[in-house]
């Protein structure tokens, strides 16, 4: 495993978050003043308990949601109050797995993992289903990289869990991503299928250098897949530092 | 008011013990009131549940003895209840029983007031729903006065205590709800001017007859000759009225679905015109929409304008309805790889809702066979006209056949669509 350099410079970071705090209009505070850099090409992983605000983070960092307060900067442009045209710029360069995967069920493999081009189209080509031969063809290389290009033209939901979740990725990958956001994408697999997709991950992590994020639930997939480890309590930063890191007292601060 | 609740409400906070703990104990008075308490003390779980939504924290103790609330509950229906500290209990049937009364004046014609008659039905009716609740005030007394501030197993013995015998129970039924009922339906019965001589008059019952054998003998005849140039003419207005509305309505359902526009405070008011605009539409029978087309010109285009317009504003509704039911995820998912409103709507939201829209389309068709039927009476053509024609010749073998045809074409689109509409969805 590359040896992750620990010196913290937000010049080279690619993503920057200052006080981030998000309160939503019910009134729940998701997060509270979070300053995170992941530098680019890390394997992030976020852990803490169910409504730590690590789906929050995620959001924030992709505008699906806006924070109330603070900045959050993607390779140096601020993102947080973009608006528009410029969010979805920024958006399309970053791609997004879900833990209920989000295909749009009842269309083809082919025609999900397309969606991901959908950033990249202009003018009537942007809103008729008919993709250029070269988006078709950067989607089939995408399936063929998780494995399942020979269910391109099979509806999404016929499907298993795993074999989603890998069309999920290559939808994401179909974006030509720098930055992959994982939303707990193995909290709904089995723990076989889990660490496929996992792996699948890691190796596009590796071998593209695609920066990624990932919430997880399990501690171990944590301290075993990623370079860096941060966690979340009650909407709080309260852990930062390296997988070898996560022991007892780790588990103790983050979970109590 | 039904009893079961009122029963449940008389808890004060009811404690539930894991087994083996005797005896039940209810929650101390500092009950609280917000959601299910646990506590773990001496080995035992209890679960304290929260008082009842307004009680006040103590005790609801009876404001009077058994005698006294029995005679109150005689003099004024309802303020024995009262006295028992249920005062919206005693409010509903002081309404019932003031109602009860005007129903019961309101039974009978002003002049039979004179002979007595009225009178004597009156107070024996009267009467006996007295008697009838203050023989239940008496017998649910003591629960009532103990109510609160006691255990649950002195709540049991009480209760347990009052099931007895076939008789007693009919003598417990809440016989001022039931005569509320009886006669309240009695009074529509007459506002509706039902009569019941209608099936035993003579002249009737020939007509009845008449009617009878000629439908059960329909003139086959006609059905190839006359009646499939009618019926197809419904079938081609349902269809193309079913058409328009759907065509209209599919892009407008868009913005009437709150899950897409309720987000954002300039499409919200969007939201909100739509769906007033749709009910309104949907407000107005489809044959007041047929007479007001009608009125430029007779023929089957009024027709199928009026269909139109009906079918819009059904159409719009159940539209906006699936487009609410989509899974937000997709949305999110389609919206997170950078694509913009319109997209979204396209590649998201379109694909989940397309069997709906179907499915919903062929509802729409079943419905307007059965209005475009109806619209030929008031003169757009199809089944209906020759229905109303040969009704007012009395021709019913003639009528028996139209019949025939139309249960035949609506069950076939009926079924058809529902065959249909099971693969889609």
């Amino acid at each position: 495993m590359v040896e992750v350099d620990r010196s913290r410079f937000p010049a080279e970071a690619q993503i920057v978050t200052r006080g981030v705090s998000k309160q939503f209009p019910n009134g729940v505070q998701a997060l509270f003043d979070v300053s995170v850099d992941v530098r680019p090409g890390e394997f992030l992983a976020v852990i803490g308990p169910s409504g730590a605000g690590k789906s929050t983070f995620l959001r924030c960092i992709n505008g699906l949601v806006r924070p109330s307060a603070g900045t959050i900067a993607f390779e140096g442009q601020e993102i947080s109050r973009a608006k528009g045209a410029a969010v979805r710029r920024a958006r399309r360069q970053m791609g997004m797995i879900f833990q209920q995967f989000n295909l749009v069920k009842r269309t083809s493999v082919l025609q999900n993992v397309l969606c991901g081009r959908l950033g990249y189209l202009h003018g009537w080509r942007a809103v008729v289903p008919v993709f250029k031969q070269s988006d078709v063809e950067l989607a089939l290389a995408a399936l063929e990289r998780v494995g399942i290009a020979d269910k391109a033209y099979v509806r999404a939901d016929s499907l298993s869990g795993g074999q989603q979740q890998r069309v999920a990725i290559a939808r994401a990958l179909a974006q030509q991503p720098r930055l992959m956001l994982a939303d707990e994408p193995v909290a709904s697999l089995d723990p076989e299928t889990s660490i496929t997709v996992l792996d699948d991950l890691r190796r596009i992590n590796r071998e593209q250098g695609i920066t990624t994020i990932v919430n997880l639930h399990q501690l171990d997939f944590a301290r075993e897949y990623a370079d860096r480890v941060i966690g979340f309590k009650q909407g709080r930063l309260v852990f930062d530092g390296r997988p070898s890191e996560v022991d007892r007292d780790v588990y103790e601060r983050v979970y109590r | 008011m039904s009893e079961s609740t009122d029963k449940a409400a008389t808890g004060d906070g009811i404690a539930v013990r894991a087994p083996a703990a005797p005896p039940p104990v209810l929650a101390p008075p500092s009950a609280h009131n917000g959601p299910p308490l646990q506590s773990f003390e001496g080995g035992v779980l209890t679960t304290t549940f929260a008082r009842p939504r307004g009680g006040s924290s103590a005790p609801r103790q009876p404001l009077a003895t058994g005698g006294v609330v029995l005679v109150a509950q005689a003099l004024v229906p309802g303020l024995g209840y009262a006295l028992l500290r249920r005062p919206l209990r005693g409010a509903v049937t002081l309404v019932m029983f003031t109602i009860l009364i005007l129903a019961l004046y309101w039974q009978f014609p002003k002049d039979a007031w004179q002979p007595g008659v009225a009178w004597f039905w009156f107070g024996l009716i009267a009467g006996a729903v007295w008697l009838n609740l203050l023989y239940r005030t008496a017998r649910e007394l003591p629960l009532l006065a103990a109510g609160d501030g006691s255990d649950a197993a002195t709540l049991m013995r009480l209760r347990r205590g009052q099931r007895q015998g076939f008789v007693r129970s009919l003598c417990g039924l809440n016989l001022l709800a039931i005569a509320l009922v009886v006669f309240g339906l009695n009074r529509l019965a007459i506002d509706s001017e039902v009569d019941f001589a209608l099936f035993t008059r003579q002249s009737n019952l020939q007509s009845a007859q008449k009617l009878a054998s000629g439908l059960l003998h329909p003139k086959w005849s006609i059905a190839w000759s006359t009646i499939h140039h009618y019926a197809w003419i419904t079938l081609e207005m349902a269809i193309l009225g079913t058409a328009g509305g759907a065509l209209v309505a599919a892009p407008f359902s868009f913005l009437a679905a709150r899950n897409l526009m309720g987000r954002h405070p300039v499409t919200q008011p969007v939201y909100y015109v739509m769906r007033f605009l749709f009910s309104c539409i949907r407000a107005i029978p489809t044959l007041i929409w047929g007479l007001m087309a009608i009125s430029f010109t007779l023929g089957h285009f009024p027709g199928v304008i009026a269909l139109s317009i009906f079918s819009f504003g059904l159409l719009a509704k159940l539209y906006s309805e699936a487009i609410e039911a989509i899974d937000w995820g997709q949305i999110e998912a389609v919206t997170a790889a950078g694509a913009n409103p319109l997209q979204v709507v396209l590649f998201a939201v379109v694909p989940q809702v397309i069997p709906y829209f179907i499915s919903s389309t062929l509802y729409s068709l079943e419905v307007n066979v059965h209005s475009s039927v109806v619209l030929g009476l008031i003169g757009a053509g199809g089944l209906g006209l020759v229905i109303n024609e040969y009704i007012g010749a009395f021709a019913w073998s003639q009528t028996s056949m139209v019949l025939i045809i139309t249960i035949v074409m609506t069950l076939a689109i009926d079924y058809g669509s529902a065959f249909i509409r099971s693969r889609v969805v």
